[in-house]
């Protein structure tokens, strides 16, 4: 090194430096609100040009203009690229495709995914993804891994048959494989978490070597700086209503100064003309005009579409018997002519997730019999039919049901059961098992079965009798 | 799995998110079922959006 060189970089780590970056989380494809987010980073980007732009998981799944366009979560991708994200981490929405959906991602995606507890089998060659970056700004090193959340059957959040060829490990399993190095090499280390908030604290206890967690996953809002056993931990809420932007001050190669700052997207005055011109053509396509059955009878009444809603239930997930409350219905004719999308998502708005139960035969029929009082009215069942009558007091009585092999259900038999995660919550009924999320949504499972079925002739379809 | 609204003990499924847990904690008092301004915090008093997923023993506190 010359002695001028030497001066130099003395001066400059004498001088305080800054380091900026903007997080978001959990977009999960709001793509309304991007032309005010790329106007809002451009704003940032005039005054700090090195910041570094990071996404913390869920980036897709939410929206079906997006998460059903002709190529799935590409106009995500394409906007991301346009504000220009530095870095992803995979969050559980991520496989909401599959594999392959997500290798088509890491392909569009013009910035690099990090995840370090997650591994894919050779075959799949996923491109463009590591355990971490390090990235140079102001002749300062960053490094960043990432790293994604595991349920109780060491999973993300997703059904498993989404899993095929990714293999996962326990972040704070991992974490210790790379931070020594990281902290090594580099003047800050980051995390870009899709573990939750909880968990970025716990993080943050067990390993105060990081700078910072930028996180997702819990959709918390931090709306200011939150030292952690020192560890700057934070998280932008969801759905591109808010960034965060924080800055690290160092001096003489130490890091004296964290700070956040949680920014509006929804209230900056500006939009990004280009982006605005990019989502308006996503918006204006001819998706919901797709058909995806052909109804050969007219339907007139809203129990038939809740036998419709159920067998697509029941049969896309395996289950004995499928239910649906009948304030979940929302139309109540549908005539013979082609189905299209916007039927679909007409037909069932709310679009919650799918609940999975094992329940004894006592179990559903008390669950079937608390849908009067939980949801004023009969359930809708798919695997089973039944009839009731009601008595001069308005009571249910001679309750019963027959399953399609004809025989009653008995009451001490344990049954399959999928139900969605409002009757779950709502309906109030004694049951052992406390049910478990499939990670699919009621449409989803819907246009699975369509696809199988180019007919539905629901038009006389029958399952409640009421003596 | 088990959550806790408002310190009070409320059962949900596995992978519940946080409208979930705050309808069954609805249920369980007879609360009105519509969310619409309900507020949310976890234990550390920051705001938690309705579609933001929990973990088992989670404690979180609503507002109506």
């Amino acid at each position: 090194m010359t002695a001028l060189a030497a001066m130099f970089l003395f001066a400059a780590c004498e001088k305080e430096q800054k380091i900026y970056v903007v997080s978001t989380n959990d977009m999960h494809a709001n793509i309304d609100n991007f032309p005010q987010l790329a106007a809002l980073v451009d704003s940032l980007r005039t005054a700090h040009p090195d910041l570094l732009l990071f996404g913390a998981g869920d980036n897709r799944s939410g929206n079906p203009i997006n998460d059903r366009y002709a190529e799935p979560a590409k106009p995500m991708y394409e906007l991301m690229n346009k504000v220009g994200f530095d870095l992803s981490t995979f969050g559980n929405h991520e496989w909401d495709g599959g594999v392959i959906a997500l290798r088509n991602v890491l392909t569009w995606a013009q910035f690099p995914f990090v995840c370090a507890n997650v591994t894919f089998d050779d075959s799949l060659q996923m491109p463009n993804f590591k355990p971490y970056e390090i990235f140079e700004r102001n002749g300062l090193k960053i490094g960043v891994i990432g790293g994604i959340q595991l349920g109780e059957n060491g999973l993300p959040d997703f059904h498993p048959k989404n899993a095929g060829g990714s293999h996962f490990r326990p972040f704070t399993e991992v974490l210790p494989e790379y931070l020594p190095k990281l902290r090594e090499e580099c003047d800050l280390v980051f995390l870009l978490s899709h573990c939750g908030y909880e968990e970025d604290r716990e993080m943050a206890e067990q390993f105060p070597e990081l700078d910072a967690i930028f996180g997702g996953h819990s959709h918390t809002r931090v709306s200011e700086t939150q030292l952690v056993n020192g560890v700057l931990v934070t998280q932008a809420e969801a759905k591109v209503k808010f960034v965060t932007l924080s800055t690290f001050t160092l001096k003489k190669g130490n890091v004296i100064d964290k700070q956040m700052e949680l920014l509006s997207v929804k209230e900056f005055p500006k939009r990004n003309e280009e982006v605005q011109a990019m989502v308006d053509e996503y918006n204006d396509n001819d998706y919901f005009r797709t058909v995806v059955t052909n109804n050969t009878t007219p339907i007139d009444n809203y129990e038939s579409l809740g036998c419709l809603m159920t067998d697509a239930i029941r049969y896309t997930t395996g289950a004995d018997m499928g239910f649906q409350n009948p304030g979940g219905v929302r139309y109540d004719t549908l005539s013979a002519r082609p189905v299209t999308l916007k039927d679909i998502f007409a037909l069932d708005p709310f679009d919650n997730e799918i609940i999975a139960y094992t329940l004894s035969g006592e179990e559903v029929v008390n669950m079937m019999k608390s849908c009067f009082t939980s949801d004023h009215g009969p359930i809708y069942c798919s695997g089973c039919s039944y009839s009731f009558k009601v008595s001069d007091e308005g009571e249910i009585t001679d309750f019963k049901v027959t399953l399609d092999n004809g025989k009653p259900i008995d009451p001490s038999a344990k049954y399959n059961v999928v139900m969605n995660s409002y009757m779950s919550s709502t309906f109030d009924y004694e049951h052992e098992d406390d049910g478990h999320s499939t990670f699919r949504s009621s449409n989803e499972l819907m246009l699975e079965y369509l696809a199988s079925h180019p007919e539905i002739d629901y038009g006389t379809t029958h399952r409640v009798t009421e003596e | 799995m088990k959550a806790y609204v408002n310190d009070i003990e409320v059962r949900t499924y596995y992978g519940a998110k946080v409208k979930s847990v705050v309808l069954a904690y609805c249920r369980a008092h007879n609360l009105p079922l519509k969310l619409d301004d309900v507020e949310v915090r976890d234990a550390y008093g920051n705001i938690i959006g309705l579609d933001g997923s929990l973990r088992a023993n989670s404690k979180i506190y609503v507002k109506f």
